[in-house]
Parts: structure tokens; sequence; C-alpha cells
């Protein structure tokens, strides 16, 4: 009699098909149409840009150079670099954040006094605007007046203050740190919720059955999780992969002419680059496109697999 | 009888110790945050010992912040004369408006998928699904385009549309996603007991979707109340100005209004945090216990 | 009756439309710094005209973004829009900006408004100036006293070496408080006598042996030896800010810093900052701001009128006394001076005679100085050759130049 949690439970409705039909359109035709019209006519429009040499500065009809731009940007090697480095960040953020949203989200779920004020603290960093967020850590780890650097000397931990962010490895380190802080609210929301459709009576039984509870989680709540899990963890590989305000407000920002920081620039700062600084919107639309299949790639291996996992389970 | 309370004695004391590291490491930044903007200029330079709480707190940056100054880069700051109020409600309406819309339209929708069966379910969910890595500017240029045609730049309820369409895929996701682990007996049993699909949704789909709602709905507020892109290209003037585009005020030419921006991040912060606090009651258990009958 | 009624409606009607006609509404595009900081002064030019000012300030690179997405599709984002120095390139190259010139016909600007003819390219003119402020330096006069020097540096070898006197003896540890960016390398190029450009865009700094080839060189050792601080290279914060917190002793600033940098309530080195004329041959390059009419306005003579109030006497001294802002107008800033109002007035009087300007006008102006800027980042980061960097920026300077023509 146990339920299988992910099977497509098909309600027998072969006596008012008809009125399963409408709900089905009145759900689900005006969404389509809305995201057909603001966001697919878009995208097509941009794919189209994608293909001509458009650019905003050289006032001249754009021509349609067809896949030159996208071969112009995979044979740079600035490409590779790009990406090497994006994926970089997400292989330092990605598994910090996931370890720390689940840890938090199976603490938080546990009943103590004060659990509701903690799980909204908790959520805070969250709520800090991105641009302040950069200027924030700008501050903290500031070598020359920052508070980092003011507590560890204060507790005796080091005695000079550090420029922590010197050097592009150890900006990328931060980067990476930082990042997780802004951003780990948000898996933890997700699993939280996740975690409340696991049937108390599953675990109550377990229990009685004698199962520790490293057994316990291994063999119920970890596969009953995993659908929140892949969620949450497709949405952070996006969000790693596509880094932008970090990096921008902690190593490249300050300057007035729009200078991006060699050493920490992503495939998100490459686009902006080349959109809205060098305006050549051609090739900026190509390679938001190759983004968008690296992402999506990745994003569907994450999304079948963690799926066809737990279904076996 | 005594070995079990100690047990969940010592539970609660590892429980405790990992709140606080918790909060440490999510609120150590913020408390400094809520420092700098009770602070002056010079203490903030401070170094090499910091003080962790100024020796003569300021409540100046908030004054500054709502009454308005105009001078900014020579003297003193805050530019922003009006626009928090304004912005302030602005960024509420918007942010509630579209995660409420949001979370109502998920819901259905992820009823949809996760519980119906129909043609072309599985291209439509992908049709839905696939921009969801696009990066926001590559459609930007087009969208303002289509969005200045229909008037609706500069307008609330443009703002609205647009969060809306962006957010419905995640949320949709997410719905269909928590919609699926409702048991399905309850459902047949009120099937059987003759309920249509709307009666189905309102009496049985929504108490119990009931923190899968609170979750997409708070994922959405929040990622509204943060979005910086949208508010800067589809609004102008303070009818429509939205708080991020507010707090990128306090960079000026040549210095950082740090104890103000700090301030304006201080009571940006407020709103979402009182409306998570108030939705953690969804968030906690309460799907299946006693729901059967 | 209904005739009467109708008679009634029509004469009501004459009377309302023509207010709501005078009523106008333009829509200005600034930074903070351009939001005309005196609000009487602004509602009595309200009252005045008939014509409402709707500010709407942004951050400079975001106006740029909101410009740019709206130029791609034929749309102004609004009526005046003020230009900064990169405004020519991110602006007027994008065909957003409109040619005042048939305005000017009928109401010429003045001669005092200097500076005009930044803003005119290609014979047409697009801003009309609304203040100069020339890239100067500061320095702490009491540190150097402390280090036994009591004149600022002649020449940039003599600051280098006084820099080094100041680390030595523990007086200050980074004394040199300057941006691994592009400013940095401009400022010594040229004061270092070097034109860097020639007629026709030449890129003459490249030349064997060129000054700016000199200058790449001590800048790129000023940050080996650590003589500007690590943190500036970081890219956190900028030049500004380490000064004021209290590091440095030569700082790149601007005309009007040691307004910040003496007051006590923002700088630590309060208040022994001074200006100092730059060594060398001492020239500089300036600032420009302007401000302009959006290409698809349709509030053109409203327009006009705001341009006209917002950079006469009255606006341009509120902006200097709000922002330090160098007034564009030269019988203003003789009037600011009269009242004792500018501070270091006699050096910036030596600095404006020794200026020499940058392109700005270049299409390509905007994306190439972002990449000196990564090309210097880059060398210091790596330790890389100067001459070999000095070579990279000028294929830069010539590939982006055969693109855009």
């Amino acid at each position: 009699m146990v339920h299988s949690f992910y099977s497509l439970v098909l309600i027998d409705r072969s006596r008012e098909p008809r009125q399963d039909l409408i709900f089905v359109a009145v759900i689900l035709l005006p969404l389509i149409i809305l995201v057909g019209i603001l966001i697919y006519l878009p995208a097509v429009d941009s794919l189209i840009t994608s293909f001509t040499n458009e650019n905003l500065r050289i006032r001249r009809p754009p021509k349609f150079i067809w896949l030159k731009n996208y071969s112009k940007l995979i044979e740079n090697s600035e490409f590779w670099i790009v990406t090497a480095r994006s994926l970089l960040i997400v292989s330092l953020t990605l598994p910090l954040e996931l370890l720390m949203s689940l840890g938090l989200a199976l603490l938080l779920t546990e009943v103590f006094p004060g659990r509701a004020m903690v799980r909204t603290l908790v959520l805070l960093p969250w709520m800090l605007p991105p641009i302040v967020n950069g200027f924030l850590w700008g501050w903290l780890l500031n070598g020359e007046y920052g508070a980092l650097n003011g507590l560890l000397y204060q507790m005796g931990i080091i005695d000079e203050y550090v420029t922590w962010l010197r050097n592009p490895d150890t900006q990328i380190i931060w980067v990476a740190v930082v990042q997780t802080w802004t951003r780990f609210a948000f898996p933890t929301i997700i699993l939280l919720a996740g975690l409340q459709s696991i049937p108390k009576d599953l675990l109550d039984a377990a229990k009685v059955d004698g199962a520790s509870s490293w057994q316990s989680f291994k063999n119920i709540v970890l596969p009953l999780l995993m659908p929140s899990f892949a969620v949450a963890l497709t949405i952070e590989f996006i969000a790693s992969f596509q880094i932008f305000d970090v990096i921008w407000t902690l190593t490249a920002g300050g300057s007035a002419g729009g200078a991006i920081n060699p050493f920490t620039k992503t495939l998100m700062l490459y686009n902006y680059e080349l959109v809205f600084r060098d305006l050549r919107i051609g090739l900026g639309a190509a390679l938001s496109y190759l983004i968008l299949f690296l992402s999506l790639g990745v994003a569907i291996v994450f999304v079948t697999r963690l799926y066809n996992q737990a279904v076996k389970s | 009888m005594a070995l079990s309370y100690n047990r969940n004695f010592i539970k609660r004391i590892w429980i405790y110790l990992f709140c606080a590291i918790a909060l440490l490491w999510a609120i150590g930044p913020i408390y400094w945050i809520f420092v700098s903007s009770i602070s002056t200029r010079m203490e903030l330079y401070a170094t090499p010992i910091k003080s962790w709480f100024p020796s003569e707190p300021t409540w100046d940056a908030y004054i500054r912040l709502f009454q308005g100054g105009g001078k900014y880069r020579g003297g003193d700051v805050s530019p922003t004369e009006g626009l928090m109020w304004t912005s302030l409600y602005n960024t509420l309406f918007v942010s509630i408006v579209s995660a409420a819309f949001v979370t109502f339209l998920s819901t259905n929708a992820g009823y949809v998928f996760a519980r119906m069966k129909f043609k072309g379910k599985g291209f439509f969910f992908f049709f839905l699904m696939l921009m969801m890595p696009l990066p926001l500017w590559v459609s930007i240029i087009a969208l303002f385009f289509m969005i200045s045609n229909a008037g609706l730049i500069d307008t609330l309820s443009g703002m609205i549309l647009l969060f809306i369409v962006f957010l419905l895929p995640l949320g949709i996701w997410l719905m269909s996603t928590f919609v699926r682990e409702i048991n399905p007996e309850i459902e047949e049993a009120a099937i059987v007991d003759g309920c249509n699909r709307w009666q189905l949704m309102r009496w049985i789909i929504y108490p119990l979707s009931k923190s899968g709602m609170a979750a997409v709905f708070l994922v959405s507020l929040l990622t509204v109340w943060n979005n910086f892109l949208l508010p800067l290209i589809f609004t102008r003037s303070p009818d429509s100005q939205m708080l991020t585009v507010v707090l990128s005020l306090f960079v000026g030419q040549y210095e950082v209004a740090w104890e103000d921006m700090a301030a304006a991040a201080v009571v940006t912060m407020l709103p979402p945090f009182l409306i998570a606090l108030f939705f953690q009651r969804f968030l906690i258990r309460g799907m299946t216990l006693g729901a059967v009958k | 009756m209904r005739s009467i009624k109708n008679t009634l409606v029509s004469i009501l009607l004459m009377a309302v439309i023509p207010a709501a006609l005078h009523a106008e509404k333009i829509t200005f595009l600034t930074p903070s710094w351009g939001a005309p900081p005196d609000k009487a002064l602004l509602e009595s030019f309200q009252k005045e005209s008939g014509i409402t000012v709707e500010i709407q300030s942004v951050q400079n690179k975001d106006l740029f973004s909101r410009t740019q997405i709206a130029a791609a599709t034929g749309q102004s984002p609004a009526d005046v829009i003020f230009l900064t120095q990169e405004a020519p390139s991110n602006l007027v190259a994008i065909d957003m900006m409109r040619s005042l010139n048939d305005l000017q016909v009928k109401d010429p600007l003045e001669n005092d408004l200097t500076g005009q003819e930044f803003w005119n390219i290609g014979g047409e003119q697009f801003g009309v100036p609304v203040y100069a402020q020339l890239v100067m330096m500061d320095y702490n006069t009491d540190r150097l006293k402390q280090a036994g020097f009591n004149t600022p540096p002649s020449s940039w070898s003599e600051l280098k070496s006084m820099a080094e006197k100041l680390k030595s003896s523990g007086i200050d540890k980074h004394p040199i408080a300057m941006k691994s960016s592009d400013w940095s390398w401009y400022l010594m190029a040229l004061s270092m006598g070097d034109p860097m450009f020639g007629n026709d865009f030449k890129p003459i700094f490249a030349n064997k042996g060129s000054k700016s080839r000199v200058a790449m060189k001590m800048l790129l050792e000023f940050f080996s030896e650590e003589l500007i601080s690590p943190e500036i290279v970081a890219g956190t914060v900028n030049q500004h800010s380490i000064f004021w917190s209290g590091t440095g002793t030569f700082h790149q600033g601007w005309q009007g810093s040691i307004r910040i940098g003496n007051n006590v309530k923002k700088s630590k080195q309060a208040p022994h900052v001074a200006y100092m004329v730059l060594p060398g041959v001492g020239n500089t390059w300036s600032f420009p701001a302007a401000i302009g009419i959006a290409k698809y306005s349709k509030n053109v003579e409203a327009s006009w009128k705001f341009i006209r109030w917002y950079t006469g006497k009255a606006n341009q001294k509120s902006i200097y006394k709000a922002f330090g802002l160098y007034p564009s107008r030269s019988s203003v800033a003789a009037e600011l001076n009269d009242e004792g109002l500018v501070d270091g007035y006699s050096q910036i009087l030596a600095q404006s005679k020794k200026v020499n300007e940058l392109p700005r006008q270049a299409l390509w102006w905007g994306p190439f100085t972002a990449k000196v800027s990564e090309q210097i980042l880059t060398a210091v980061q790596t330790g890389a050759d100067s001459d070999k960097t000095v070579d990279k920026i000028a294929a830069i300077w010539n590939e982006l130049k055969s693109e855009y023509e």
C-alpha cells in the first residue's frame, strides 16, 4: 500500500473527457499565449539578430552573416576560457550551497521554540538587494579598513591586515563564498517545502521498525526529496553558471569606463561586454544563445538523471 | 524515561548550536550593514581596531533618507527625495501582486501537469520551461519595443505583467513537483464523491499545497524584490520606480554613500522579512497530517 | 436651452485648453549629480515657464543602457539628457541626440560658455556645456613635510623618489593613490608631455621612445614596488576612498576634490590637502559635461528653454555650491572666485592653462578606454612588460578604428 509518489497518477475520467479538456485549456492556454508572446517572440527576434552583424554604434543596416557570429565566438579562445571559469565557479559554489541548504532545511524542520524566527532570519541574505550586496562585501573584505580584517586582527588570528581580493585566484574563491551567501536561502525554502510533504507516519513507522535516523534519512527522506532537490539544483546551477552581480560589484566595479576584470570574467560578463559596452548586439545575441544551449544541456542532464533515480527508488 | 529525556536534551543542544552557527553566517554581514547605517564615515574607516558598535550611533542616515536632500557628491548625500516612500510602495505592490498571481496560476498549471493526461502535455511543459535559462537582456530590446507600443512603459501593471511571465516557468515547475506529492487517494475519493475539477482544486488541492504555495509565493516575491534590470529599463518616473534602482542612486561619481545605502538597505529588507515571517506558518507541516477524511 | 449649454461648454473649453497646452512636461534623464540641486530655483523656473520638469536619475552606466535600448527601438528615453564625457561615444554615436544647430540660430550660445567645441561633433552641436572638470592631483602637505619635502614634485621621477622616501621612512605605506586603470596612464603620459593622439586619431603614443611608454613603465613600477596599495588592484574600492580613508599622500583627484579631502567628516586627510599642478610638462585633460536634447523628443522648444535655464548663471552657481563642479561659464567662475568660494583657485587657474584633450569624440572611444584599463590591470597582475602592453593597446586602437570606419 505504498504509494508511488512519482508515477503519474491517471485518474480515470473516461466519463467526462470534454470537461477535462476545457479545464486544461482554460488554465493552460492563457499561460501559453502569454509566454509565447512575451518570451518567445523576443527570443526569436534576438535569435534573428544573432545571425546579423548588428552594432548600434556603426550606423549601417545590419547584414545577415548567419552562423559567422557563432563561429567567431567558438574559434576565439576567450569563449572557452570564460566558459571554463564559469564552470569553475559552479563547481565551487554548487556543492557548498546545496549541502548548506539541505542541512539547514533538515535543521529547521525540527521543532523547537523560536523556529519561525530563525527560519526567517536565515533568509535575510537573499533579501539584500544585489547592488548593496556587492558593496557590502567590498567593505567587509577591504584590505585597508575592512571588517573581516578587523575581526581577525582583534581575535589575534592575523597581525596585519590582508588584502583578500588581491589575486585572481582568491577573488574567485571569495566570489564563490559570496555567491553562496547570497543565494543559499532559495534552495533552503524549496527544500523546506519539499520536506513538508514527507508523511510523518512513514518516518514513525520506520523508527518503530528500529531504523536509525541516518537510515531513515537515506532511504526515506532523500528519495522523496529528490524532485524538489532537482528543481533547486537546476535553478542554482543556472544562477551560478550565469553569475553576474556578485562578480561585477566585487571585482570589476568602481571603474567609470565599464572595464571588466579579465581575470574574473565569466560568460555573463562577457555577454554584458558585447551587448552593453561594445554594443555589438549581433555577436552578443549569439553568445546569449550559446549560453542558453550550455545551460539547457546541463540542466536537462541533471533533471533527467535525478528524476530517473527518484523513480527507481 | 530518563534516558529519552537526556537524548532529547542533547539533541536540543545540538540544534541550538547549529542554529547559532547558521545565524552567525547569515546575519553576521547584515549586522555590519546595520552598524554602517548608524555610524559615521570616519568610524567606518577606523583601522586596525574596529568598534563593533559605533561609539556615537546616529540615526542621521535614516533621517536623510526620508527627508530628501539633493546634494550629492561634494557634500551630503541622499538624492532620494521622496523616492524612498514611493519606491517602497511600488515595489511592495508589484511584488505582492505578481507573486499572488504567479502562485495562483502556477498551482493550477502545476496540477494540470501533475495529474491530468492530454495530448501534447510533454510538449507544452517543455514549451513553458525551455527558455528559463535564457539571459534576460537577450529579449530586452524586442520586449521593450512591445511594451512601449502597448503603452505599458513606466506603469505598475506593465511591471506586474513582465514579472508574472518571467516567474511562471519556475512556479509551474515547483508546483507540479509539490502537487505530485499529494496523496492521490484523497483526490480519487473526492472524484468518486462527484467533485468536478474546480471543486477539487478549491477544496483539496489548495489546502493541501499550502507549503508549496507559500514557497512559490516567497520565491516569487523575493525575485521581484531584488530584480534590477527590468525596473531599470521599463520604469522611468517615480510613478513606478522600484527600490533596486533607487538604491543605485547612492553610487556617486566618485564615492559611494555607504552609510546612506546601508540605511536604505535596512529599510529595503524590512518588508520582505515581515512577509516571510508571516508565511512561516504555511511552510510548516500540515499537508498530510489528518488529511485523509 | 441646448444651444446655451453648448455655448457655455465651448467657452469653458476655450478657457481650459490653452491652459492645458501651456503646461508642458519634459523629462530629464541624468545621473544623480546632474539633478538641479536647488529646489526653489527649479520651482521658480517651472512656474515662470509653465514647463514641468520630471527628473529621472540613474547611475551613469545605467543611463547608457536605458538610452541604448530605447535607441534600438527608435525611441528616446527622455527629452533632455545629461551628457558626460563618455556620451559622445555612447550616445551621440548611436544617433540618440538631436543637433542643436537650428535652435542656436535663433538663440545663439554666449561666448562665456567655455568648452562648446568638445560637444561639436561633425559640425553639429550636440550639447551645451554644463561644467568642466580637470583631472587634477592633490596631496597631503603635512605628510610630505614630514618626509622633508616642502614643495610638491616638479617631475614624475621626483614624485617617485618622494614616494619611495615616504614608504621607506614608514610615514605612508602606500603613498600613491592612483587606480590600476586607464586614467592613471593618461594622466602620467599627458603630464609628461606626450599628446598621445595626433591628427586623424593617430595613436602617436605608440611611437618608439614616446613619453607614454615611459609613463607606462613608471606606472607599472608604482604597482610592483607597492607604492600603490594592493587594495586598488582588488578593484572593490577606488583611489578616492583609499585616499580619504587615510592611505596615500599623492592622490589622483579632480577639480573640486580637495573639498572632500579637507572635509573632516569624510576624510582622514583633512585639513592638509592641497592641489598640485601636475609634474613635468603638466598637461592634463578634462571631464566636461553637457546637456542635450534626445533625438525623438517631442518637446523641443520646452527642452531648449530648460537647457538655457540649466546652463544659466543661477543654476550653475547652485551646482558649484552643492557639488563643487566648476561652471562652464567663465563669468560665473570669476564671480564665485570673487566671493571666495573656490578652493585652490590659483592652482586650478594654473592647471587650466595646461590642457591636452583626449579624443573622446571617436566613436569607439568607450570600448577602447575600457580595454586600456583591462590591459593595465592584466599587466599589473601578471607583471607584463610595459612596452608590450603599450603595443597591445595600440593594436586595440587600430583594430577598433578600422572596424568603425
